[in-house]
């Protein structure tokens, strides 16, 4: 297999769950995980949004071949959460993520254009949890994502738990959507792949609040042709974030 | 160690995503998977009336009716619900009750449902929720359900889901009638379950049935690699879903 990216893991030291930097990086080198993309944890995503995008960027520049560092800001910090999305992002960040389950606002509101304008701007993607009622649908990205057609979003969880069954038909509706297979056991990966393109589906994890151990497991078990794994594991993820393979 | 999933589904229409899987392919798949016995509901008998899907369950089970154990489901607003459950349960022999109020439109704090309560209380059957889903499947609802009915073994079939995992637990705190199958817990939540609840109050469950192939050896993974004692496995897998339905 050609490089394996993982398109979501948190680090840091949260409230419900932490994860150190070289905790991370073991898990990785145990289950063969090149890459990975970090956000700041659950406390950090709600209110220090500093501190957790400080904590991402020191250890993306710590282990500049293993870290991808995704930034946050909770838009209800209006223009200081687009001062603190440029700062961080000029400072090495490579993508947005929210989570408007977390940070207490509709997934579509017009609270988020501002962070949504910037990232199309940078061209840098988004990540957005999913899965979360009432405030965190697949149907409310599709509907962001139709408003912001030239800015790519990645689905989290595809909608899970809750709305497993809304993640394909979002995706269908705006071709910026991109899939995160954390979650997801090997036959809603194959679907997801049939229904959306095989460019558009991205491996991820949420480690720690899932494992590299079962999600790997989950993608050893998936059938997919050796390109499209390729592509899945890795080759997605990259192209999204403007590196070469 | 004995292992029960406790938590299957015969395949059926609605929703299924599994196509012509039979009592034979259902137990190949226990073997493969090393599971000794699941406790099976209905699929369909959720969506459309329960007594003919009950029936087509019960000759389901009938395959190996030591390892397919088969739990009737009631719709609780139809009025023929405790006669129903007393027909599964008495004449069929069935061991328990699968209820989702999620699909069935009920609310668990609804009256409606306390009749049935305390008729199941009076047999004996443990109950599996749904849960894990707003608006009418959330932990603390069928908690409070729970409190009315205390002789009643209640059990969560999801442990509270992504979501309300941590709300799975605080029911549990609540309730001592309440058991986890932690199915929908993230294994961080799962890890933080077990240091409040009781390891007896946790069964081993999947969905087998309902959806992918892989949900056995998922969930299997997810409390192997918990790497509990033997003991403390043992229970988890098998040894609390056989004390339940041995505890009449």
């Amino acid at each position: 297999m050609s490089i394996v990216v993982d398109c979501h893991c948190h680090v840091g030291v949260g409230h419900e769950y932490r994860q150190t930097a070289d905790e991370l990086l073991r898990e990785m080198d145990r289950y063969q995980v090149d890459r990975a993309v970090i956000c700041p944890v659950d406390r950090c995503i709600a209110v220090d949004n500093k501190a957790g995008n400080d904590f991402v960027l020191d250890t993306a520049r710590a282990h500049p071949d293993r870290f991808y560092a995704f930034a946050t800001a909770n838009p209800w910090y209006g223009e200081r959460a687009v001062v603190e999305l440029q700062r961080a992002l000029g400072e090495g960040a490579r993508g947005i993520k929210l989570h408007p389950a977390l940070q207490g606002f509709l997934l579509c509101d017009e609270l988020v254009y501002p962070l949504v304008e910037l990232a199309e701007e940078l061209d840098v993607p988004m990540f957005f949890h999913t899965g979360t009622p009432a405030f965190s649908q697949p149907m409310q990205l599709a509907e962001l994502a139709l408003r912001f057609p030239g800015v790519n979003f990645i689905m989290g969880h595809m909608g899970s738990t809750d709305f497993w069954l809304d993640a394909i038909p979002a995706a269908q509706q705006s071709r910026n959507i991109y899939l995160d297979t954390s979650w997801s056991l090997p036959d809603k990966v194959t679907r997801a792949v049939a229904a959306v393109g095989a460019d558009r589906v991205l491996f991820g994890t949420d480690s720690p609040l899932s494992t590299l151990r079962l999600e790997m497991g989950c993608r050893r078990a998936t059938e997919l042709a050796d390109d499209v794994r390729d592509a899945v594991m890795g080759g997605n993820v990259l192209t999204l974030l403007g590196e070469s393979r | 160690m004995i292992i029960v999933d406790a938590h299957t589904h015969m395949p059926g229409q609605a929703f299924s995503m599994i196509d012509g899987l039979g009592p034979q392919s259902f137990l190949e798949m226990m073997d493969a998977n090393g599971v000794d016995k699941a406790w099976v509901f209905t699929l369909d008998g959720l969506y459309f009336d329960p007594a003919p899907h009950n029936d087509r369950l019960r000759a389901f089970c009938s395959a190996d009716s030591a390892r397919l154990i088969p739990f009737c489901t009631v719709h609780p607003r139809y009025p023929n619900a405790i006669e129903e459950l007393r027909r599964c349960v008495i004449e069929l022999g069935m061991k328990g009750v699968k209820l989702h109020p999620w699909a069935q439109c009920f609310s668990p704090v609804e009256i409606c449902v306390d009749e049935l309560g305390e008729e199941m209380e009076s047999l004996g059957v443990p109950v599996e929720f749904h849960d894990g889903t707003p608006p009418y499947s959330a932990p603390l609802q069928i908690a409070h359900f729970a409190m009315r009915h205390p002789r009643l073994k209640v059990i969560l079939g999801h442990a509270g889901l992504h979501d309300l995992w941590k709300e799975a637990i605080f029911a549990a705190e609540r309730c001592p009638n309440i058991y986890l199958i932690p199915s929908g817990m993230p294994p961080h939540g799962l890890r933080q379950a077990l240091q409040r609840v009781s390891v007896e109050r946790f069964l081993f469950g999947t969905d087998a049935g309902f959806g992918d192939s892989y949900w056995q050896p998922f969930q299997l993974e997810k409390i192997r690699s918990l790497c509990l004692s033997a003991g403390e496995e043992s229970l988890i897998l098998g040894g609390n879903a056989e004390r339940i339905l041995a505890e009449k």
